[in-house]
This record gives C-alpha cells, structure tokens and sequence, in this order.
C-alpha cells in the first residue's frame, strides 16, 4: 500500500491526511481519532443532496450528518467531528463559496458529451466526473462541419 | 464554374445497358469538413470530414424506360460515362447510385427532356481502354 501526504488548507490544522494511491481512500489522523474516508459515487450524491435541500436550501448539519455516516468508517465523534467535517468537506470539494451542484443538467451534459445514460452515472465517483465536467466546458470544441459544394461539371453528348 | 467533358453518342451506360437518347450528365460533389483548432494558436491542428455525396442528373431526350423503372423501384444502379478527348479516353463512373426524383422540362428548340436526378456514393475518373482499330 501506496500513501502520500495531502496539505490541508490551514483551517484544518491538527488535522493529518494520506491518500491511498490504490484505493483512492483517503486516511484522516488528529486530535486522537482515525478515520477513512471514501469517495462519494454520483448516485449517492444525488440521493443525499434530494434528502437534505429543500427550496433551494440545504439542510447542513443534516447534509453532514448523513455525509459522515455514508463516507467515513468509523464515523468521527466528539468535538473533533466538525474538523474531521470540515475536512471531508474539503476533500469532497464542498466549499462554502461553490454552488448545489444542479445534477440533473450535469447529467444531460455528460449524457451530450460522452452519450453517458443514469444508469453509467451511478456508481462513477462524483469527483471524478465533476473534474471532467470542468474540463468538458472548457474544452474547445470543433466547429460545425461546414458544407462545401464543388460547381456542377456536365458530360455533354454529342452524337459521332 | 461548370466543367464541360465530351461524351460520344454510345458512352452513356446503365448498369452496362446503353441509355439512348442522353443528352448530359451533371454531376457535382458536396463534401462535409471543418477545421480543428486548441487554445493558444490561431492556426488550425487538424481538419475533419464529416459526410460526402455526389448529385447528378441525367438529361434524356423524351424518356428512357429503364431510368424510370429505376425512379419507382429505388433499386441501386451504376453510372459509366465513356469520354474521348482527341487521342486519349476516360471514363467517369457513379457508384452505388439511386434516383432522388424525376421531372419534365423543354429543351432549347422546344422539344421535351425528362431529367432523373440521382445521388452516388463515390464518383471516378479513371483511364479507358482504347478502342480496338477497324481492321
């Protein structure tokens, strides 16, 4: 098994991090706890986010409530938790400054793109495809094929 | 700018079944393409082809049977346009063709043409075999 080292942001300080190359799994050291994280899939995501928003509005401590308890094994507890919070949070992406992601528009997009349905969607990880949906909007995309035509050329017949 | 080729009164074919009474071929290729370009150069890296396909039309003295057997069936049929040019011959052949519609016209002169319209997979020119000499 394979680690290497990830800063976390000083917000986070006492807080150690390790991600497993392998497994993709991050490992969560401080304040006399241990946890390991995992990705979260795009399915999951869905379903927590249509749990926990409502109106437009996310319901936080329940968001990371359920986000601890789905992602984490074993779940932090104590007054470390909103730390070891704060760090999935980062580790997810989930900053304050970032808007709900809009899933279903994100899923037709990947739909357009790369002829993805729902069903391909639900166990890809949700950073992941996060990460090309960037990268897919920035892409420069060809151009429309434009049509050329050549002038008509005409066999004209003239008898011998 | 149309291109004009000469056709001997015999060189229009088929499906090997002279055709009597042609009077053109009008043929012209439409291709698809577009030019790929990447951030940081306004030069393009690549270009690409989308669809090709040949439009062509026969003009027919009157009308030809078989040609209009061809326009109700929609079977595919072949083109061979045989061309002389002084000494040297080519011919021009149109592959995988099938018939797009059919109309009646009056030529210069008043006398009646009926002019199939066609579409090809592919267009060829290629060099002919030269006649054999009277003997």
């Amino acid at each position: 098994m394979f680690s290497v080292a990830i800063t976390p942001p000083d917000a986070l300080a006492g807080l150690t991090i390790r991600q497993d190359l392998g497994s993709g799994r991050y490992a969560l050291t401080g304040f006399g706890q241990r946890c390991i994280l995992r990705e979260w899939t795009w399915g999951e995501r869905r379903r927590l986010l249509a749990a926990c928003v409502s109106h437009g509005q996310l319901d936080r401590t329940r968001f990371v409530d359920a986000l601890l308890g789905l992602l984490t094994e074993p779940t932090p507890t104590g007054p470390a938790r909103e730390i070891y919070a704060s760090g999935v949070l980062w580790l997810l992406g989930i900053t304050p400054e970032r808007a709900l992601p809009q899933c279903t528009a994100a899923e037709v997009a990947l739909a357009e793109r790369f002829g993805w349905g729902p069903t391909a969607l639900e166990r890809e990880s949700a950073v992941t495809l996060d990460r090309w949906l960037v990268q897919a909007a920035l892409s420069v995309k060809p151009s429309a094929a434009t049509r050329h035509e050549s002038g008509w050329n005409q066999i004209a017949v003239h008898d011998d | 700018m149309a291109t004009i080729f000469t056709a001997n009164s015999s060189g229009i074919l088929v499906d090997n079944n002279r055709v009597e009474g042609v009077r053109a071929v009008d043929y012209r290729v439409i291709r698809e393409q577009s030019n790929v370009h990447a951030l940081g150069s306004h030069e393009r890296v690549a270009v690409y082809y989308g669809p090709a396909l040949v439009q062509g039309r026969i003009r027919v003295a009157s009308a030809d049977a078989h040609l209009d057997e061809l326009t109700q069936t929609g079977a595919a049929f072949q083109v061979v346009a045989n061309l002389r040019h002084a000494q040297s011959a080519r011919s021009v052949a149109f592959d995988e063709c099938v018939m797009t519609g059919k109309e009646f016209a009056l030529s210069t002169g008043g006398h009646g043409e009926t002019i199939y319209e066609f579409s090809a997979t592919r267009v060829r020119e290629e060099a002919a075999e030269q006649p054999a000499a009277a003997g």
